[in-house]
């Protein structure tokens, strides 16, 4: 139960953070949050990859819009990789329509450069 | 078709139900689309009885039945905790999304995915037992 939920990366002022963990769910969020808060630290262009990520739910879902208001307004925030599930959840709960997103790493990594 | 679950109400029980829960909408025959909806169903219902129902309190049990007929999987989840206020299911809506990110909620839509996940619904309140009864259609 104390595997990472994430690995981060540096690509230049880009923070990426993949989250390890094929739930990003109540059990996982608390986790999620602690580690992405020290993963991030400064910097203002976040790239969450969810490529490995089954399952979402509401609570991690919190957790997701939790990183991506704490770049806001002024800094970027891509989400990659969003399976089947996630993505009808994030248009179920509208939040495509404000969320950046792209099919894989190297496009969200090329949008969160621009 | 049936199966019962019994579980302890937190969080970590909740993930394990929900990995178990796959193989019998794989039995129940039950497409990726039609499987994944249910679960989001079971988990938002389940990890709001723990967290709302229970409080939180460790000791709390809650009991998941699934079964199925020729054309739907009925889930009937049953607790002990404080019921759902009456309302607040029927009422349930996503959040509006301004353009102002930083005013987005990060919490509040656990009701609404469970009524935009199922078919149908019922909830049955009692005093010390609740019954919360999802119908999908597959």
């Amino acid at each position: 139960m104390n595997a990472p939920v994430l690995a981060a990366e540096r690509h230049d002022e880009v923070a990426v953070l993949s989250v390890l963990a094929p739930r990003l769910d109540a059990s996982a969020a608390p986790r999620f949050r602690a580690e992405a808060s020290e993963a991030t630290g400064d910097a203002r262009r976040i790239v969450l990859d969810l490529a490995k990520v089954e399952f979402v739910d509401s609570t991690g879902l919190g957790a997701l819009i939790g990183l991506m208001k704490s770049v806001a307004p002024t800094g970027v925030f891509v989400l990659a990789g969003a399976g089947r599930q996630v993505t009808k959840l994030l248009s179920a709960t509208k939040l495509d329509r404000v969320l950046n997103m792209e099919p894989d790493l190297s496009q969200a990594l090329s949008r969160a450069r621009r | 078709m049936r199966r019962r679950f019994a579980i302890r109400a937190d969080v970590a029980a909740v993930t394990e139900l929900a990995t178990e829960l796959r193989a019998a909408w794989a039995d129940f025959g039950l497409d990726e689309e039609a499987a994944n909806d249910l679960e989001v169903a079971v988990v938002e219902a389940a990890v709001n009885i723990v967290v709302h129902g229970y409080g939180g309190a460790e000791g709390g049990t809650l009991e998941v039945g699934l079964s199925r007929d020729a054309g739907a999987v009925q889930v009937e989840l049953v607790d002990a905790g404080a019921p759902i206020p009456p309302g607040a299911i029927e009422n349930a809506e996503f959040p509006d999304l301004s353009d102002d990110i930083s005013a987005i909620p990060t919490s509040g839509r656990g009701l609404a995915l469970i009524k935009a996940s199922v078919d149908a619904w019922r909830y049955l309140p009692s005093a010390g037992c609740n019954r919360l009864i999802l119908i999908k259609r597959a």
